[in-house]
C-alpha cells in the first residue's frame, strides 16, 4: 500500500510521476528558473534539483558537462539551496529535491545543512554516494525536518534491496542499469523484474531512472514504475539551446525545450 | 600503509613523504595531510584537497602514483594520532634523489620511492653512524623511463 502523501503532503500522486533532473546554475541560475519552471508546466511532478561536484562519480559525461558550466558560474551546494526560495517566488510549486554528493555537506555540517535546507522549503534531499549503512544521522535528521530523505537501489543491491526499499521515504530511485547516468539505446528487460522485486517492499513510489532518453523508454517504464527520473537527457536539451542562449534569445530556447520536453514524455 | 605495518608497535620513529610537486606554497601539489582538510572522497573519510565549498581541488605531482587529492585513511589516521611524521618533498628533490640511486646503486627506484629516498637523505645528515635508516622503495622506475628522459633530456 503506497503513502498517499508526502512530500509534506506536497506530492499527492503515487503513480505515473515525471521527475526530471536539471543542474542548479546550468547555465545560469536564471535559466535554471525558467527551465524549472517550464517542466512544472509540462507536468513534472517533483524536481530534482543537481549541486554540481567537482568529482561526481555517478555522473556520465553529460551531467559532468552541465556541472562544470555551473561551477565555473560559481555554483555551491548553499546557492543551490538558497534559489529555491527564488523558484517558489516565480510560480514552482512542485517538491523540490536537492541532489547532491555528500562532501559539500560535510563541510557544511549535518545539522547546518537541514537548517538550510529547512529555511528555504526544500522538500526533499538525495545524497548518491552517502551508502544506506552510513546514514543513520542524516536519515533521523531529515525525519526530524519532514524532508524526505530519497535512497537509491541498484540492480546489484541484492539483499539490501529489502533493506533499502522498506526504509524508503518520499520516493525510491531505481538506477536502471550499472555503471554511470547517461543517455542509452536501450532499457534492458531486466529493468522490469528488478522493479517488480523492489515494489513488494517499497512503501512509496518507485521511479527509475538512468539511461531514460526516448519517448518509447518513458513509456516502456511507465507500464511497471510509478514514475521516471529524467536527467541527461534533458540536460542534452538544454545543450542544444545555448547557442540560442548565448544570442541572447531565450524566447526561441525556452519554446524549443519546450516542444522538445513534450515530445519525450507524451 | 605498506611497511609500517610492522613497526606501529615499536620504538622505530616512522615518517611517511608526500608530494610538494611544484612547492606546497604553490597550487601545484598533492601534500594532503600538510595542506589538506578532512573530508569525504571515494568513499573514504580522510584528508583531502579541497576549496571551502567541499569541491576537490585538482593535484599535481610528477608522479603519477601520488597526483591523488586523497591520501589513504590509514594514513590520515596514523597522522592524526602522530603515529608517523609525515613530511613533503619536491618534484626535483625527488628527482634529484632517483639520479643519485640510479648512478651510485645502479638500482632505478620509481618516482614515488624516490619521494621517500630524498627525505632519507635529508634525515641522514643529523643522524649518527650507529642509527639505521630502513627505506621502503616500493616500485621500480622502469616504468617512469618516458618521464625521466623527458626531464632530464637536457643533460645528454
Amino acid at each position: 500500500m503506497l503513502t498517499k502523501t508526502s512530500f509534506q503532503g506536497k506530492l499527492t500522486k503515487t503513480e505515473n510521476l515525471f521527475i526530471p533532473f536539471i543542474v542548479a546554475g546550468d547555465p545560469t541560475p536564471d535559466y535554471t528558473v525558467e527551465f524549472a519552471l517550464r517542466l512544472q508546466a509540462e507536468g513534472a511532478d517533483i524536481l530534482e534539483l543537481g549541486v554540481p561536484y567537482s568529482d561526481p562519480l555517478a555522473d556520465g559525461p553529460t551531467i559532468q558537462r552541465a556541472a562544470k558550466r555551473a561551477l565555473n558560474a560559481g555554483m555551491s551546494l548553499r546557492k543551490a539551496i538558497q534559489l529555491v526560495p527564488e523558484l517558489r517566488k516565480q510560480g514552482l510549486e512542485i517538491p523540490v529535491v536537492i541532489f547532491t554528493y555528500y562532501n559539500p555537506v560535510l563541510q557544511i555540517g549535518h545539522e547546518d545543512f537541514f537548517d538550510l535546507l529547512e529555511d528555504n522549503g526544500v522538500e526533499g534531499v538525495l545524497i548518491p554516494d552517502l551508502p544506506f549503512e552510513e546514514s543513520e544521522e542524516i536519515r533521523s535528521l531529515a525525519e526530524k525536518k519532514a524532508i524526505e530523505f530519497i535512497s537509491l537501489v541498484a540492480p546489484n543491491s541484492d539483499q539490501r534491496i529489502k533493506q533499502i526499499a522498506e526504509n524508503a521515504k518520499g520516493f525510491l530511485y531505481c538506477v536502471s542499469s550499472l555503471g554511470v547516468t547517461g543517455e542509452r539505446k536501450d532499457i534492458s528487460s531486466d529493468v522490469q523484474t528488478f522493479i517488480e522485486k523492489v515494489k513488494e517492499h517499497s512503501k512509496v513510489p518507485v521511479a527509475v531512472g538512468f539511461g531514460i532518453s526516448t519517448n518509447d523508454h518513458v513509456n516502456l517504464v511507465r507500464n511497471y514504475a510509478d514514475g521516471v527520473i529524467i536527467g541527461s537527457k534533458i540536460i542534452r536539451l538544454i545543450e542544444d539551446e545555448l547557442e540560442n542562449i548565448e544570442n541572447e534569445d531565450p524566447h526561441t530556447a525556452l519554446e524549443n525545450f519546450t516542444q522538445s520536453i513534450r515530445e519525450l514524455i507524451q | 600503509m605498506g611497511m609500517f605495518y610492522p613497526f606501529l608497535e615499536d620504538n622505530s620513529e616512522l615518517i611517511g613523504v608526500e608530494a610538494a610537486g611544484k612547492g606546497i606554497d604553490t597550487p601545484e601539489h598533492a601534500a594532503t595531510l600538510s595542506k589538506g582538510t578532512p573530508g569525504v572522497i571515494h568513499g573514504s573519510m580522510t584528508y583531502l584537497m579541497q576549496d571551502e565549498n567541499g569541491q576537490i581541488t585538482e593535484p599535481y605531482s610528477i608522479s603519477a602514483g601520488l597526483d591523488y587529492p586523497g591520501i589513504g585513511p590509514e594514513h590520515a589516521h596514523l597522522y592524526q594520532t602522530k603515529k608517523v611524521r609525515y613530511e613533503a618533498i619536491t618534484d626535483k628533490e625527488a628527482l634529484n634523489a632517483l639520479k643519485l640511486l640510479t648512478q651510485t646503486e645502479g638500482i632505478i627506484p620509481a618516482i614515488e620511492s624516490a619521494h621517500a629516498l630524498a627525505q632519507a637523505f635529508k634525515e641522514a645528515e643529523k643522524m649518527s653512524n650507529e642509527e639505521t635508516i630502513l627505506i621502503n622503495l616500493s616500485g621500480r622506475g622502469d616504468k617512469d623511463m618516458a618521464t625521466l628522459m623527458d626531464h632530464f633530456k637536457e643533460e645528454v
